[in-house]
């Protein structure tokens, strides 16, 4: 059993080695995106977001399977524990980043390539929906009640807006979209649409984003919990003073 | 370089060194009113 100390070293170490890596990988993508592959044959250098547009969605996928999960675990009865909770929180809030600059490079990409900043095509207003159900879930988070109770409360919450993540994935193929279907593994064609130096750097890029949302979602879990465990000694302590009050009066 | 190419990736980067940042700072400073206390 290792004491405290010993934790929260191999924590800071393994928080420090995703950071590397999720800087490391960032770099790669970047350069290789931006300066090594080539242009695409219809799309020139527009093809260049591409590297990073994707793994955002991608990202912000796993981010709501995570919350989902988290919050199964919570309702629960055998594996309840408000880390559970804590987790799904980190989660959701570096989803709705993810989601958030989803839907602003695929709004930058949009006006080149469609000649419009936004239209109320079914991925878009599905993603958007996304973007505004997991804003709401986070504000739903801060309401002040007893820690067990918004737990739950948020725990239901994340399980409702999770009914919209295979919505946004399926959206291209329900309806009629402006927007492209997949490139890698499309769920009809069972084709992948792009190959050589582009497919790998897609790939890393895929890499890239999803340690850095472990390595985001980590950072934001550590300083929830230490941030309860302030606010849990300023209780204690503030009992204290008032017990120590009440016994000199 | 495409200006719409730049803006997507200078938009992502900044909103993400931003926010990672910002959890940094505020995990330091959780940790020294920690220590404090």
């Amino acid at each position: 059993m290792r004491s405290l100390g010993e934790q929260r070293t191999l924590a800071d170490r393994i928080q420090r080695i995703l950071g590397l890596s999720a800087l490391a990988g960032m770099v790669a993508t970047v350069w290789l995106g931006l300066f090594v592959t080539p242009p695409d044959q219809f799309m020139g250098d527009l093809v260049r977001l591409i590297y990073i547009h994707p793994p955002l969605a991608w990202v912000a996928f796993i981010a709501y399977g995570m919350n989902f999960l988290a919050s199964l675990a919570y309702l629960w009865p055998r594996t309840r524990d408000l880390r559970w909770d804590q987790l799904a929180g980190s989660s959701a809030e570096v989803g709705v980043l993810f989601t958030g600059l989803t839907l602003v490079t695929g709004s930058i990409w949009g006006r080149p390539a469609w000649g419009t900043w936004w239209t109320w095509d079914p991925l878009l207003t599905t993603t958007a929906l996304l973007f505004v159900l997991y804003l709401g879930y986070l504000a739903l988070r801060r309401v002040p009640d007893d820690p067990e109770l918004r737990a739950r409360r948020s725990a239901i919450a994340a399980l409702i807006a999770f009914l919209d993540v295979p919505i946004v994935y399926f959206a291209v193929l329900w309806w009629k979209s402006l927007h492209q279907a997949p490139t890698v593994l499309n769920p009809t064609t069972h084709k992948t649409y792009i190959h050589g130096s582009m497919a790998w750097t897609l790939l890393l890029g895929f890499i890239a984003f999803t340690i850095t949302y472990a390595w985001m979602v980590m950072i934001r879990y550590r300083l929830g919990a230490l941030e309860a465990r302030v606010l849990e000694t300023r209780i204690t302590s503030a009992l204290r003073e008032r017990q120590l009050e009440g016994s000199h009066e | 370089m495409n200006s719409y190419v730049l803006a997507g990736y200078l938009v992502t980067f900044i909103a993400m060194g931003l926010y990672v940042g910002s959890l940094i700072v505020r995990q330091r400073r959780g940790r020294e009113r920690a220590t404090r206390q």
